[in-house]
């Protein structure tokens, strides 16, 4: 009897736990539309951060423990989309000249070694 | 498309995958724990549902603009 009664809990207590979960997921509308999960994304970005810090001093103030200071990452004024696009344009310039250079290295090449021959 | 639009696009597609695959890894997981015994595939199946779902949205944003709405009008007979 109290076996089975725990076995019920167990289940109920597992099913509301997934339950729960799926709620959630649905309400955040985290599986729907692109745009939706961008501003999930975005919100979840403005609330955890601060979140956590509060939690870390919660802690520290509880336990008296003190957690060193992380310094400030580096701010890079580097264009990724920039560069990688720059980078594309002469890669792929490189590519279509690369025949005719080829043949005139190697014509200078040859040209080169006829004269250290003479 | 412009190139800011499709960077926007683009972003919007990189927020959707890990929102998605996070969300399917997790509803995975949870569901492994309580009723799957701990087993791996639940949350193999959630991160490609996650995953599956991610690239059709993008898909569908990126072939928007091209994608040509017509419906079918019936003949009338004079």
């Amino acid at each position: 009897m109290v076996s089975r009664v725990w076995s019920l809990m167990r289940f109920l207590i597992k099913g509301s736990v997934a339950g729960g979960v799926v709620f959630l997921v649905y309400d955040q509308e985290l599986l729907g539309p692109s745009h939706k999960s961008q501003a999930a994304l975005q919100r979840a970005e403005e609330v955890v951060p601060p979140a956590m810090y509060q939690f870390g001093q919660y802690v520290c103030e509880q336990t008296g423990l003190k957690i060193p200071q992380l310094p400030a990452p580096p701010k890079f004024n580097f264009h990724i989309r920039e560069s990688w696009n720059s980078g594309i344009i002469t890669v792929m310039s490189a590519l279509s000249v690369a025949p005719s250079k080829a043949c005139e290295y190697t014509k200078e090449g040859w040209e080169y070694l006829k004269e250290r021959i003479k | 498309m412009s190139d800011s639009e499709l960077g926007r696009k683009l972003d919007r597609c990189l927020a959707d995958t890990v929102v998605k695959i996070g969300t399917g890894f997790g509803l995975g997981l949870v569901f492994s724990l309580t009723f799957f015994k701990r087993r791996m595939w639940p949350l193999a199946f959630g991160s490609g549902m996650g995953l599956g779902m991610a690239y059709s949205n993008c898909q569908h944003d990126f072939q928007a603009p091209y994608l040509l709405h017509g419906k079918y009008v019936k003949e009338q007979k004079q």
